[in-house]
């Protein structure tokens, strides 16, 4: 069982630092289009089903702290905000926020708690198979969220029928997000490699990581969009 | 039956179904609604070569890039319609994807070569529809 990380402040700067992370991943990557035979493959599986969803669950495992990945999330879209990529920011912002808010009612779970010990949530067939429901959930209630809250928000009307034409295509794509999440819950949890214990990281390293993480992040996204 | 068996069975049947239902969703998305030669505009054929030949292209500037694109509402208007701000125009995409605009939001919008798209550059991208295999007018 991973150790619970218990200061309050080393959790608040890791809330800063990795919805920094996934706010510039987001904002960099969310409108890349691909090419060739990946034409339709859509970037924004990649981001809900493998990086939301594998920071989130790297940070529940590092920190083990319920809610803290709603805190990334709401951070991640504060940065996403301000990154004015072609489609309604705001909406975008609220999706990564509703990812982040998907993830903890599933991960808060008893029975889907990561950080229990020993049998189930340490099965990697478990692990896979949740993760493919999850990033399937994830990236289809975000996908979801725009459509319906984009058309609000910019023109004051919703369609119903614009979103039924849509859903098979929301559902569609979600299939890549499934197949990435199956691959990178179980990674996130299990890769010795990717743990590191916070609550022993000397404080001075520690919070001068994330001011430099962070500030690069946020000073990367300013510059690129307004500069 | 251990309890980590019938967690994993029961987990494995939503997976397996999410997979098959979200593979044949997106295998339906990948077969057109349409032919990709033509643009269907108020149950009116253009072949989208004639229409970057047939009508006056612009330049406009939308969301930072620079098009050229014709304007949307000539070639509404070149189907016949009478009192065109009288209906909604649903612009639908050969995967399905579709939007519905108001006369008022179709004058600024353009047909484009490059992916075959809408833009209207006073809408978020979202209301771009690329492959564009029909305008529907709907009344409203």
């Amino acid at each position: 069982m991973e150790k619970r990380v218990s200061d309050k402040y080393k959790i608040l700067a890791g809330i800063i630092v990795f919805g920094s992370l996934w706010g510039l991943l987001e904002c960099t990557l969310g409108e890349v289009r691909l090419t060739g035979v990946l034409e339709n493959f859509p970037m924004g599986a990649l981001l809900g089903g493998m990086i939301g969803l594998g920071l989130m669950a790297l940070t529940r495992r590092l920190y083990n702290v319920l809610w803290m990945q709603l805190g990334m999330a709401l951070v991640a879209g504060l940065l996403r905000f301000w990154a004015p990529v072609g489609t309604c920011v705001i909406c975008s912002a609220l999706a990564i926020v509703a990812e982040g808010m998907v993830f903890e009612l599933i991960f808060n779970r008893p029975v889907f708690n990561i950080n229990k010990s020993g049998r189930d949530m340490r099965n990697i067939r478990t692990l896979a198979f949740l993760g493919i429901i999850a990033g399937f959930t994830i990236y289809t209630t975000g996908y979801m969220f725009t459509q319906i809250f984009t058309p609000i928000l910019t023109t004051g009307a919703f369609s119903i029928s614009n979103f039924s034409a849509v859903l098979p295509l929301i559902f569609g794509r979600g299939f890549f997000a499934a197949v990435l999440g199956g691959i990178t819950l179980p990674l996130a949890v299990l890769a010795k490699q990717l743990y590191i214990d916070v609550s022993s990281i000397k404080k001075e390293h520690y919070y001068g990581a994330v001011a430099g993480v962070s500030t690069f992040c946020w000073v990367f996204v300013f510059a690129f969009f307004y500069l | 039956m251990t309890d980590v068996k019938r967690l994993n069975t029961i987990l494995g049947i939503f997976a397996i179904l999410i997979l098959l239902l979200s593979f044949s969703a997106f295998a339906y998305s990948l077969v057109p609604k349409g032919d990709a030669s033509l643009v269907v505009v108020n149950e009116v054929d253009y072949n989208w070569d004639a229409i970057f030949t047939d009508f006056e292209t612009v330049s406009f500037t939308a969301s930072g890039d620079d098009f050229h694109g014709v304007l949307v509402s000539s070639i509404i208007l070149d189907t016949g319609l009478d009192n065109p701000e009288a209906y909604t125009y649903k612009f639908v995409g050969l995967d399905g994807y579709q939007k519905d605009l108001s006369w008022n939001d179709v004058q600024n919008g353009y047909l484009v070569e490059d992916e075959h798209k809408v833009v209207f550059p006073s809408q978020t991208r979202s209301f771009w529809v690329k492959d564009l295999a029909s305008i529907e007018v709907v009344v409203s």
